[in-house]
């Protein structure tokens, strides 16, 4: 059976991991483990290990050095995705812990990050999935949209319009938005059918929480070329830094960062004079 | 004929101005049964759109400005924008030029295919039944002059504003068209006439500028061609809805929109310092505009700038632009891209007594070839940098650059342009 692995540490992230590592299981319809990595010099397994058994989770205790011991469970076969603490505690690292970054930018599966101060549901009923207009990051979400569809989730697709691609013309709303949504749809999620798509105008890394908020989801899905470095995946640092739900990672092949708008609106043969 | 026709569902098949004043002058130039067709579809609903006047204790036809089966209003009331920002739809509540837009294209559709029965009855009504409704919607305040509150122009971006200059001119056009032609009584004739007198038309002979609407002048000063990386854009979504209402960014030809419907009706010599004026402020957020300016670039002669604008024009749909065209192809950019190089370009119009031609080809093109149909005759017209060939089923009366009309033969003609003006020379 598949499993989510729910990668905990003595802080105050255990529980939160633990429970969104549960709702996540359920959202992949995986199997929940639990994993501990002990390093050589630091204290022992006492608050991950009272963590799991609070939440009824058997938890594997490996030793060696964290972050190497984590990938290398991230890579078995059987494991559909891994979710940690982002940061140890509320004031802790922004956007996140070493931890956090070295495992979502190295394993090549979905990494669920998750603030200490998380309340994650049993469910997740409500996901926000950012989506610019780019075949590869869609065709790379696919498989979690889906997944998270069967199980029930209802999808939210979020499209921010940035100064650089916004429409060129407003038309008439009442009539322009749908057309502009169905055809959002039909190119980059057409097997969702009828889906729930918010537009927003502004920058994308600040919509994204703003709207998490504001249509109460319990969890984000961002599509990213597990690329950190300074400029590059605005997107994710700011979920990383000021998420409050559990964020989930999915390396997209071929996709550059996350950007919630891609270039494809530039427009051709247009310029500042009409 | 919905703003998709049958390309598509998007705009749920709706009928808006764009039908009567972008798509139908191209029809009445080439297949007017077709023109014809859709006139007859706002000729069944005058009984739905004098009902719509009548629930507003007005005369006359109200037409909608968005129209179906019935004929009544069917323009949605909310919707969240691209911003997902809820906004309330007052289109269809007071954008009421489309009443004008309806006689405009009645008008047009005469003007090309001289259909009597035509203009001997269903005309006459249209004209009547439109002017009633400006009459009875215009006030005539304490000034003594006719102005009409609370609309939505063409520019959108401008809510229920008073005075707009393309309403207040379209209205007095259509009431001064109607005591000409209209099937009433010489005493309301009498009354549409004195009532079109006394319209404001926010025209300042100084400046030669028409204020778009009262107060547009005390607005904020914001150039988009300016402030936007690009135009086309979508300024509302740019600099937010209210900054743009409480700016001069127009969405769209408003003003212009006079200039390119019905230039005779404005101030002589007003196009160039109204286009000077309005283009860098307009965002062009409406596919309609950049047609609209292509012809009136070409007009005023400055080609480099029409031809940029008409090739943006064509590729809207080839380029998917919009990002909606999967929903159905523009007709009316088509009808505006059409217009563009027929009466833009080619500088042709068609009259009652005759057909126009003044043609300002771009100095990279070799020749524009137009086939029309003027009166019942079929035509082909080719425009060469300094000629003009006509080839015509029978006679027919044309005027060249403005000069005197002549009569120019059946079969084959051919006009040059020299230091006296046009002559005609063997073709």
């Amino acid at each position: 059976m598949n499993r989510v692995i729910a990668a905990v540490d003595n802080s105050a992230a255990a529980r939160p991991v633990l429970s969104a590592a549960a709702a996540v299981g359920r959202l992949f319809a995986a199997g929940l483990e639990a994993v501990h990595v002990r390093e050589r010099g630091r204290p022992g397994t006492t608050t991950a290990e009272a963590a799991a058994a609070a939440a009824g989770v058997e938890l594997e205790v490996l030793e060696g050095e964290t972050v190497a011991r984590l990938i290398e469970v991230g890579g078995r076969p059987d494991v559909v995705a891994v979710v940690l603490g982002v940061r140890g505690t509320p004031g802790g690292k922004r956007p996140a812990g070493h931890v956090a970054i070295e495992v979502a930018t190295s394993v090549p599966k979905p990494v669920v990050a998750v603030p200490p101060q998380c309340a994650c549901p049993v469910r997740l009923q409500r996901i926000l999935v950012p989506l610019e207009r780019d075949m590869a990051t869609a065709a790379g979400l696919r498989e979690v949209i889906e997944a998270a569809g069967a199980a029930g989730a209802e999808i939210v697709l979020l499209h921010v319009f940035e100064e650089r691609n916004l429409p060129l013309f407003t038309e008439q709303p009442q009539h322009e938005v749908d057309a502009w949504v169905g055809e959002f749809v039909r190119r980059y999620c057409h097997y969702l059918g009828r889906v729930r798509v918010e537009l927003r105008a502004g920058v994308p890394a600040e919509q994204l929480l703003s709207v998490a908020e504001e249509i109460e989801a319990d969890a984000v899905v961002l599509g990213w070329g597990q690329r950190l470095a300074t400029g590059r995946a605005a997107v994710v640092r700011n979920a990383l830094a000021g998420s409050r739900l559990p964020v989930i990672l999915v390396p997209v092949p071929r996709a550059a960062s996350v950007v919630l708008a891609s270039a494809d609106a530039e427009v051709r043969g247009t310029s500042g004079r009409t | 004929m919905g703003a998709r026709g049958t390309t598509g569902t998007a705009y749920r098949g709706h009928v808006f101005w764009d039908t009567d004043v972008f798509v139908l002058p191209f029809l009445a130039a080439t297949t007017p049964d077709a023109a014809r067709a859709v006139l007859e579809y706002r000729v069944r609903r005058l009984p739905a759109a004098q009902e719509a006047a009548r629930a507003l204790d007005r005369q006359g036809a109200r037409f909608p400005w968005e129209s179906a089966l019935t004929g009544q209003d069917v323009t949605p009331r909310l919707v969240h924008d691209p911003s997902g920002r809820a906004i309330e739809i007052r289109t269809g509540l007071i954008e009421e030029h489309i009443v004008a837009d309806v006689a405009w294209a009645a008008h047009a559709y005469l003007n090309w295919s001289g259909d009597r029965a035509f203009a001997s009855g269903p005309y006459r009504s249209l004209l009547r039944e439109t002017a009633r409704y400006w009459a009875s919607r215009i006030r005539v305040g304490p000034d003594g002059r006719g102005h009409i509150f609370g609309v939505i122009g063409p520019d959108e971006y401008h809510e229920a504003v008073d005075d707009n200059a393309f309403t207040n001119l379209m209205a007095r056009w259509n009431l001064r068209q109607a005591a000409r032609a209209a099937e009433a009584g010489a005493e309301e004739r009498e009354r549409w006439r004195r009532l079109a007198g006394r319209m404001v038309d926010n025209y300042d002979r100084r400046t030669r500028l028409y204020e778009q609407f009262a107060g547009f002048w005390k607005l904020e000063p914001l150039v988009i061609r300016d402030v936007a990386l690009r135009r086309p854009i979508a300024a509302d979504l740019l600099l937010g809805a209210e900054r743009v209402r409480q700016s001069q960014v127009v969405k769209q030809a408003d003003v212009l929109m006079l200039h390119h419907l019905i230039p005779e009706s404005v101030a002589k010599g007003s196009l160039v310092p109204n286009l000077d004026f309005y283009e860098p402020r307009t965002a062009h957020g409406s596919s309609l505009s950049p047609g609209v300016h292509a012809t009136l670039l070409a007009r005023a002669g400055r080609l480099a700038e029409a031809l940029e604008t008409l090739r943006m024009t064509a590729r809207l749909d080839l380029d998917d632009l919009t990002g909606t065209t999967a929903g159905g192809l523009h007709l009316a950019t088509m009808g505006g891209l059409w217009q563009a190089l027929v009466l833009g370009f080619g500088g042709v119009r068609a009259g009652v007594e005759c057909l126009a031609l003044d043609p300002h080809l771009p100095p990279s093109w070799r020749a524009l070839e137009i086939p029309l149909r003027y009166h019942g005759c079929q035509l082909r017209l080719r425009f060469e940098p300094d000629s003009v060939q006509l080839e015509a089923e029978r006679p027919l009366k044309i005027r060249l650059a403005g000069g005197a009309p002549r009569r120019a033969p059946a079969g084959a003609s051919c006009y040059r342009r020299g230091v006296e003006g046009w002559k005609e020379v063997p073709s």
